[in-house]
């Protein structure tokens, strides 16, 4: 009986249960009078928001990627050729040590006979892309002397070794050397590690027995870029004995340098630019924001940002399948300091945003990007109030094609609330 | 097998309803403006289901929830527990919507020391203070949200003087600890929130004392509680959280002197005849003992309770299952902390014996309404399921017991 009555009970309420959980409420919304004598903000939402966008434009410009500098560096990545009055070169550097040695077979007490007898250098183009269309047919290879990897000075161009020639299929560049004088001074480096090496007892005594071949890579295009893919890879071919040995190594470093030919006037403009590391800057007076915000009683803010319009795009492919060549991920900061140029500026914590652009019938931009997440920056701001703010905009840096973005002045929002 | 099959069954499917319940949110809009929240019930199964009344009652599953000195009547160790299906439905003018929650009430022992007693542990439920209210429009909504309950523990004593009088004391332990948010939130194209968020934390000590005097088919009961005064300490946060990103806030802290209002209540109990037993309290929550940062104007609250039990054969050698369940019914009145607040219930339910005397399974049900009379609009109906599991074993004869 018992047995029964338990089952009975248990189903009644699992029944229960299910027949009145899909109508139960997690809040309500009910009981505006009561509430009303608690906090009567809290029956209106209207109420408890207030928008502002005072803000006022002052000037627009841009920053370049290094103080006073009218180029930018993309470390690990290889661009090279001109575009847009955007000139780039390459800059790779190879570690020839101890180890150099063990790729050639050759041992310590080995009395063979050792000949190089050329040196290559093979690097790969981006596939499947619009951007291999029209890019140069040769790279031109220079020995570098000197440990500089930034200045692209006349110097640098002065010691042409060979050129990198395009594929048939646009899938690499790639040339050798022949120079008698270099090969001989990487056979005579080989031979003086085996001999040090006889000497060296420590792993820090083998550590100092190393060169380093540097090398720029330039192109006389001057409308197209050739953007690699791989670091280049140098190969060595040679004979031990009889027998042919091909060697090839990796760079430790690789650079490239975009300068910018038009810097008086690119400066004056506010541009977001991925191969000069152009930053756009928009100068701010927000001397309302504040006053704003003294008219009203216990304000906080509870949102803030810009929604900024891009007037004209550059190298961003609208119409293009590959997803990545239309999108712009563009970074932003806003800051009561003027920063000169990128490389203070990135000590900061960006914001970013992403999106897929798009253009009208009559190819402008028709895009709206937002700013969000400033707020904790103007809570910052509000306890110094200064009456000028800076906005910056960049591109990332996670990109190889030279995207550029001309912006429209950002207009501001604030959403702030009362607290009692 | 089959059995157990259904056993493990029912029992899975109980499970999962509770704790699919657990989750969500009782509330009471009205309990916005009451210090503590919702007044809760103290009491166990038996005296719950009879209105709540059982200051008066000498019953051994009574524990010390209604009158410490009920702990006088045990000679047996008792474990009781006791927790509710709330489902409650909040009006006004013409709205309405609907809450379900799983509340635990009640955990107790009771453990008979001979000749020097009974002792008596427990941990009560007073009062539930959870509130969500929130409102909205296509890109903004404010709420406010309360969650907390005021939690009583206790250790106490009862003893019995010559058959004359049951009387005992319990020291309490109360808690406190609300914590109230009001939210503003922000979405569409600068989505952003901000959160406004009060910790309240107090605990107090204080004491209750009870006496039971039964006169013939009669007892008389008298039951009362004092709080002491402590610090409440309350932490204030403003946070604004964007996206999922908690951006850095400011804080305030400061205490002040809290005391809960103590009470004191009367009851009586009448067993007609072996088959029934009528019972009746009449208690007051003295508000205005009661110390707080509150500027919510809050008053003495009188409570008044009503109930029966109904055992068709409590003494046959044989009897049916049926004749041995216990058929309850009760009514109650409560003031509630401000003056123009009340409530009623009336409750219906069944005290089902487990086999072989180890226990009793207690179901009930409970409806009622709250309302205050200065919000004409708003009203709040509750239905309860009540659910009480009673067990005991007798550790010891009782030396007294004449053959």
């Amino acid at each position: 009986m018992l047995k029964k009555i338990s089952c009975s009970v248990s189903i009644l309420l699992s029944l229960t249960l299910l027949l009145f959980c899909s109508r139960f409420d997690e809040t309500t919304g009910l009981g505006k009078d009561i509430i009303q004598d608690i906090d009567p903000a809290l029956t209106n939402v209207n109420q408890n928001f207030i928008s502002l966008d005072s803000m006022i434009v002052v000037s627009a410009f841009s920053i370049p990627g290094q103080n006073g500098s009218d180029f930018g560096i993309h470390r690990s990545t290889i661009s090279v050729g001109t575009k847009n009055n955007v000139t780039a070169s390459g800059f790779v550097e190879f570690e020839a040590n101890a180890d150099f040695l063990n790729k050639f077979g050759i041992e310590i007490d080995d009395n063979s006979t050792f000949k190089l007898d050329s040196i290559g250098m093979q690097v790969y183009t981006y596939r499947d892309t619009g951007e291999n269309a029209g890019i140069p047919e040769k790279l031109d290879l220079y020995a570098c002397f000197t440990a500089d990897s930034v200045s692209r000075t006349p110097l640098a161009r002065q010691f042409p070794i060979t050129s990198l020639y395009l594929s048939e299929d646009s899938t690499n560049y790639y040339g050798s050397y022949h120079d008698t004088a270099m090969l001989n001074s990487i056979e005579n480096f080989i031979y003086g590690i085996k001999e040090q090496l006889k000497i060296c007892a420590t792993d820090s005594c083998k550590n100092l027995l190393k060169t380093y071949l540097r090398f720029y890579l330039f192109s006389d295009d001057s409308n197209s870029v050739a953007h690699l893919s791989t670091e280049p890879t140098m190969k060595f071919f040679a004979r031990k004995n009889l027998d042919s040995i091909r060697v090839s190594i990796t760079p430790r470093y690789t650079n490239y340098v975009a300068i910018d030919h038009n810097i008086d006037s690119i400066s004056k403009i506010p541009v977001s630019a991925f191969a000069t590391q152009r930053t756009a800057v928009f100068k701010l007076d927000i001397s309302n924001l504040w006053k704003n915000l003294d008219s009203i009683k216990s304000a906080q803010i509870i949102s803030a940002g810009f929604s900024i319009t891009p007037k004209a795009y550059k190298e961003v492919f609208d119409s293009s399948n590959d997803e990545a060549a239309k999108k712009l991920d563009v970074l932003y900061y806003l800051s009561d300091k003027l920063y000169d140029n990128n490389s203070t500026f990135h000590e900061q914590t960006l914001r970013r945003v992403e999106k897929s652009v798009s253009v009208d019938s009559t190819g402008n931009p028709s895009d709206t990007f937002i700013l969000r997440n400033l707020e904790d920056i103007i809570h910052k701001l509000s306890s110094s109030r200064p009456s000028t703010v800076y906005l910056y905009l960049q591109l990332t840096d996670k990109e190889y094609r030279w995207k550029e973005v001309l912006w429209n002045n950002p207009e501001f929002k604030a959403i702030l609330t009362t607290l009692e | 097998m089959n059995d157990m099959i259904r056993k493990y069954s029912l029992y899975s499917i109980i499970i999962i309803g509770l704790v699919t319940v657990a989750s969500a949110y009782s509330q009471s809009i009205l309990g916005l403006r009451f210090p503590y929240g919702i007044p809760l019930q103290t009491g166990t199964g038996l005296s719950l289901s009879m209105g709540g009344a059982g200051i008066g009652v000498r019953n051994e599953y009574l524990g010390m929830a209604d009158n410490v000195a009920n702990l006088g009547t045990i000679n047996s160790a008792i474990f009781t527990a006791h927790a509710s299906l709330d489902f409650t439905n909040i009006k006004e003018a013409g709205k309405e919507t609907n809450h379900l929650a799983f509340n635990p009430h009640l955990l107790s022992f009771c453990f008979p020391l001979k000749k020097w007693g009974t002792l008596g542990l427990s941990v009560t439920q007073t009062t539930n203070a959870n509130s969500k209210y929130m409102i909205e429009n296509d890109t903004a909504k404010v709420g406010l949200y309360r969650t907390g309950s005021s939690t009583l523990w206790r250790v106490g004593w009862g003893y019995d003087i010559m058959k004359v009088a049951k009387i005992g004391i319990a020291y309490q332990r109360f808690y406190f600890n609300p914590v109230t948010e009001k939210l503003r939130v922000m979405s569409g194209t600068f989505p952003g929130q901000l959160l406004d968020s009060t910790s309240m934390s107090f605990a107090g000590n204080s004491f209750s004392g009870g006496i039971q005097v039964p006169v013939k088919n009669l007892t008389l009961g008298m039951s009362g509680q004092y709080f002491f005064e402590n610090d409440a300490r309350v932490v204030q946060k403003i946070n604004n959280t964007v996206l999922s990103d908690s951006l850095e806030g400011r804080s305030n802290s400061y205490s002040y002197t809290m005391r809960p209002a103590p009470s004191i209540g009367f009851g009586l109990s009448y067993q007609i005849s072996p088959e029934w037993l009528c019972a009746a309290d009449f208690e007051t929550e003295i508000w205005n003992k009661h110390i707080s940062k509150s500027d919510i104007e809050v008053d003495n609250a009188f409570g008044f309770s009503i109930g029966a039990q109904y055992i068709p054969a409590p003494n046959l050698l044989t009897p049916k299952y049926y004749e041995t369940m216990q058929y309850r019914a009760g009514f109650r009145f409560n003031q509630l902390p401000v003056p123009t607040a009340s409530e009623f219930g009336i409750t219906l339910g069944l005290g089902l014996p487990l086999r072989q005397g180890g226990g009793l399974f207690d179901i009930f049900f409970e409806y009622g309404q709250r309302w205050d009379s200065s919000y004409k609009d708003s009203k709040e109906e509750f239905f309860k399921i009540q659910l009480g599991i009673n067990a005991g074993r007798k550790w010891y004869q009782s030396t007294d017991t004449n053959y």
